[in-house]
């Protein structure tokens, strides 16, 4: 018999992210319902930060969990130099002028300028109206005009105006470039280190404890948790969606939203609404997962910590590079990586791997073969840099994070009508709790 | 107006005498003029016909730029320099100027296009937009519907913003429009027609509309809005489309100076300029490099920025972060201008209606993607896009007889290399592969061949490089006008140089703008006295 369900609100994806937004929309007294894809990201060592506003909405200080940032985000480069930024502010500040006292003493600038910016509500219609609301009588020195400026700045741009020392520069392109895959030179890119220098863009360290606690939470505020497939979305009206199930039953909701875009690309599914001029879609994520014999050994922990997120790109333009290699269909010669640590385990990320290969009869879907090389690619990458960190390795395994595995056989969605989504953000959960609560309210 | 003159210092008895010569110069001290426009560009020519229209006594500088003129590159052969396809030229100068009688004359309104693809196939299409969809049905039955209301969509959008690519407030837009902009404000091209359009070939066809000329990668953010800033304007009565005026980039500039001419403007070539004056906070004049002065309440600058605030009016004028946000930046690459001599051409119909179109090469995604990363890094790609145009179908006197001039705009290509001579060379060879491609044996017939980088087009013109490179991004160049409108902190100070510009092409609206707003201050002058 065919079940129909009804909703406001029902979030496709069920990473940690969309868990709070689904839990925060509940907590509104919306009626919630969570769809798993099959399409989540493996819960890594680290996570997402958790906001303040989304810790006081769920009273997270009622429950057990505890979340302690990750110790230190680290750069490795051939040569054998290390470079860290830590959560600290001053700890930070303290590192940046150890290497270079002139952009130590621009350092704090740097930051208070990148938060200060508030890009992620600029839009090509706020600056249509508000320069004609402003009028002629502006002057070249109001902040209006800055932010304008702000808006199609590269991230290149704001590092080279900023400093001087070429490792500082390949730190912040890394990690910025890791967080959205994109090449630091696209106008508006600058927003990247934005994001990433936000209050809340710092990772924690607890990624398990935390899935377990919004799981249990969820359950608690009577979020629907709906494990079958999706067959077809149609958008009947604004207010209603009707998605269809394959095993047969019918979900009707006022709002839909996926729990990040990328869960939205994987699902084959359009995204609605401004992009945001650090969205890329050309690209795929991969996750290379090396198990080893034995604990593996982290490297330059007398800076790092104990749990440290390492990240390697020599320089910007090797970000830049990987970046190109993906809008032409090639995995780049140099791929950017990002590193962490769990026992056994090294987990590392190749975020600049191109959605589909070039070849030439045109372009391909990734082969078993492809994946194969892209690991050995990493691993004598790693080898390069780790030192021998990484011997012993017993098995591999590359996963793409933005196509559907190979044992999931799904049938592509079907939709006419695009999802809404979080906007590229370092601060996931932030993003999503922002955009549930503004469909709920709406509603 | 004239009797409102009360900042003028007193006239040597030289200056008119000096005036009627035509030239400036002797390190006199000349008076009488409310208002001096620097700088002979088509901004400069309509600023200063404006302010002679309403009355008040002005003079052109050229400041050492010549007329455009055609130039001879083979025996017989000429090429054109400028900006030879107006896409947009604004209207009310048009009329303002009376520039039909002074000579605008336009042999071609309507240019149809035909478009050749990577994979052999081609699509020709009308001139105008809003006719697309029977030659686009032909071509792909199913996409036929949606690249229609696409068109219409963006045409309807462009519209609507044209006030704001030509500087001026935008009125109420429709709620259609502020939703559309939404959609298209910070979308790559790439990311759009992925979503649009099904058909490869299709896609190709817009991406190269779009980058053509513009300052961005397809992929990259916001660049979607250059083929609504591109679609925006009008030629000839056309949005959308463009037109060839007779005499070229050269003809449109004779045109304006005999508008401007007839208004009333002293024109005056010559004298290097030195600086602009300022006492009081308020504009005084010029100064000549060779001491001389003209003196007038009004200045204003169609030059570019750098030269017109940092080299003219003075840093102490400005602060750096003014200067900053008006210096256009160097860009990465740029397109390359080709003039083709073309011996043994047929003059009958059919030749001469194939002819008479935009011939445009589209290459496919990954080729143009890997011609922009090529072209940052100083090399010509393997595949270019190219739009090519033969003037000397409509009018006689660019090719000799039984020849044909082609011009072609290809790109993009490295906008400074090491070795400027090499990439003119790869530049060249990479035009004739792709003129090769569209019509096969074309090659034999090749007699010159003329490749202008953006240098050598800046040197010719007397212009800033940065001003003829392309397009920069449609906001990064709105924000930089916002602010070089304002000009500085110096009253009477009005700009309207290349930076002052958001439309393609030439135009000629910031000229009007800055003509408008001169005579605004002007008249508050007067009411205040």
């Amino acid at each position: 018999m065919k079940h129909r369900r009804q909703f406001d609100l029902v979030v496709i994806g069920a990473e940690p992210c969309g868990l709070v937004a689904a839990a925060c929309a509940a907590r509104e007294g919306a009626a919630c319902a969570i769809i798993e894809t099959g399409l989540e990201a493996p819960l890594g060592p680290s996570a997402p930060a958790i906001p303040n506003f989304v810790w006081r909405r769920l009273d997270l200080h009622e429950t057990a969990l505890t979340v302690e940032p990750v110790s230190a985000y680290v750069s490795l480069f051939k040569n054998g130099d290390k470079f860290a930024t830590y959560k600290n502010d001053r700890r930070t500040a303290e590192a940046v002028r150890s290497q270079d006292p002139g952009d130590g003493a621009l350092w704090e600038d740097f930051v208070g300028e990148m938060r200060s910016h508030t890009e992620r509500s600029l839009s090509f219609r706020d600056f249509l109206v508000d320069g004609e609301t402003a009028g002629a009588a502006q002057t070249a020195h109001t902040p209006h005009l800055m932010t304008d400026a702000a808006m199609t700045d590269a991230l290149v741009t704001v590092l080279n105006d900023y400093f001087q020392n070429d490792t500082l520069k390949a730190h912040l392109a890394a990690i910025a470039g890791a967080a959205f895959a994109i090449g630091g030179e696209e106008p508006g890119s600058r927003l990247a280190a934005s994001s990433i220098c936000g209050d809340d863009a710092w990772r924690i360290k607890n990624a398990q404890a935390l899935s377990e606690t919004l799981d249990h939470l969820c359950a608690s505020l009577g979020v629907a948790r709906i494990m079958s497939p999706i067959e077809s979305i149609d958008r009947q009206d604004p207010r209603t969606f009707i998605i269809d199930l394959s095993d047969g039953d019918e979900v009707r909701t006022g709002a839909l939203m996926a729990s990040s875009s990328r869960i939205a690309r994987a699902a084959g599914l359009q995204i609605d609404g401004d992009p945001s001029p650090i969205f890329a879609d050309e690209n795929v994520e991969a996750v290379v997962t090396f198990t080893l014999s034995s604990d593996a050994e982290p490297p330059a922990q007398d800076i790092a910590g104990d749990s440290a997120i390492y990240y390697i790109a020599e320089n910007p333009d090797e970000v830049r590079a990987a970046r190109d290699a993906v809008l032409e269909g090639r995995t780049p010669d140099n791929p950017p990586l990002v590193i962490e640590f769990a026992g056994r385990e090294v987990v590392v990320r190749a975020p600049y791997c191109p959605r589909m290969l070039a070849s030439d009869e045109g372009s391909r879907e990734w082969t078993g073969q492809d994946r194969q090389l892209l690991g050995a690619r990493v691993a004598q990458r790693l080898a390069e840099y780790l030192n021998g960190a990484l011997d012993g390795i017993e098995t591999t395994d590359v996963r793409l994070l933005h196509i559907a595995p190979d044992d999931l056989d799904r049938a592509p969605i079907e939709t006419s009508s695009p999802i809404a989504a979080p906007e590229p953000d370092a601060d996931e959960i932030g993003a999503a709790a922002r955009l549930a609560l503004k469909l709920v309210a709406n509603g | 107006m004239a009797d409102a003159i009360d900042m003028n210092t007193d006239t040597g008895d030289g200056a008119f005498s000096a005036s009627q010569e035509g030239r400036v110069g002797g390190g006199r001290i000349e008076g009488g003029y409310d208002a001096v426009v620097v700088g002979a560009t088509i901004d400069g020519y309509v600023a200063a016909a404006y302010l002679a229209k309403s009355g008040l006594r002005t003079v052109l500088l050229e400041a050492g730029a010549e007329q455009p003129e055609r130039r001879a590159f083979a025996p017989g052969f000429y090429a054109d320099d400028g900006e030879c396809l107006l896409r947009d030229l604004d209207t009310e100068a048009v009329n303002a100027l009376n520039l039909y009688r002074h000579g605008l004359c336009y042999v071609q309104r309507r240019f149809g296009a035909m478009y050749y693809f990577s994979d052999q196939s081609s699509l020709a299409m009308n001139g105008d937009l809003f006719c697309a969809y029977e030659t686009v049905a032909d071509f792909d039955e199913a996409e036929a519907d949606p690249f229609q209301r696409f068109l219409e969509q963006l045409l309807e959008t462009g519209r609507e913003l044209r006030p704001f690519f030509h500087g001026e407030p935008t009125g109420k837009l429709s709620a259609k429009t502020l939703k559309l902009i939404d959609f298209y404000g910070s979308s790559s091209i790439d990311q759009l027609l992925n979503r649009g359009f099904k058909n490869d070939r299709l896609k190709d066809l817009l991406r190269t509309e779009a980058s053509i000329h513009s300052g961005l990668r397809p992929s990259d953010p916001h660049s979607f809005l250059s083929l609504i800033r591109r679609w925006s304007g009008e030629a000839a009565g056309l949005q959308g489309g463009c037109a060839f005026a007779s005499g070229g980039f050269a003809g449109l500039y004779s045109a304006l100076r005999r508008g401007a001419q007839a208004l009333g403007v002293d024109i005056r070539a010559g004298g290097a300029i030195g600086s602009m004056l300022v006492e009081w906070d308020g504009a005084a004049g010029v100064q000549m490099a060779d001491g001389g002065q003209i003196r007038a309440p009004i200045v204003i600058n169609a030059l570019g920025a750098a030269r017109a605030f940092i080299d003219q009016l003075g840093p102490e004028h400005i602060d750096i972060e003014f200067q900053k946000s008006i210096t256009t930046p160097e860009p990465r690459f740029t397109f390359a201008k080709v003039h083709i001599a073309l011996s043994g051409a047929a003059k009958d119909d059919l030749t001469k209606k194939n002819l008479s179109r935009r011939l445009v090469y589209c290459p496919d995604a990954r080729e143009v993607r890997v011609a922009y990363r090529m072209a940052r890094d100083g090399e010509v790609g393997p595949a270019l896009m190219a739009e090519l145009t033969f003037p000397s179908i409509f009018e006689e006197g660019w090719a000799p007889e039984n020849s044909h001039l082609a011009q072609a705009w290809i790109g993009p290509v490295p906008y400074r290399t090491d070795d400027m001579e090499r990439t003119r060379k790869e530049v060249g060879r990479a035009a004739l592969s792709t003129f090769e491609f569209i019509a096969p044996g074309v090659t034999d017939r090749v007699t010159a061949i003329d490749v202008q980088l953006t240098d050598d087009r800046a040197n010719i013109l007397g212009l800033p490089s940065t001003a003829l490179s392309g397009y920069d991004a449609v906001l990064a160049q709105a924000q930089r006008a916002r602010v070089a409108r304002t000009a500085s902190n110096v009253r009477g100070v009005f700009y309207c140089g290349p930076e002052a510009q958001i439309s393609p092409g030439v135009n000629g609206a910031a000229g009007r703008r800055a003509g408008q707003a001169a005579i605004a201050y002007r008249r508050s002058l007067g009411a205040a006295a």
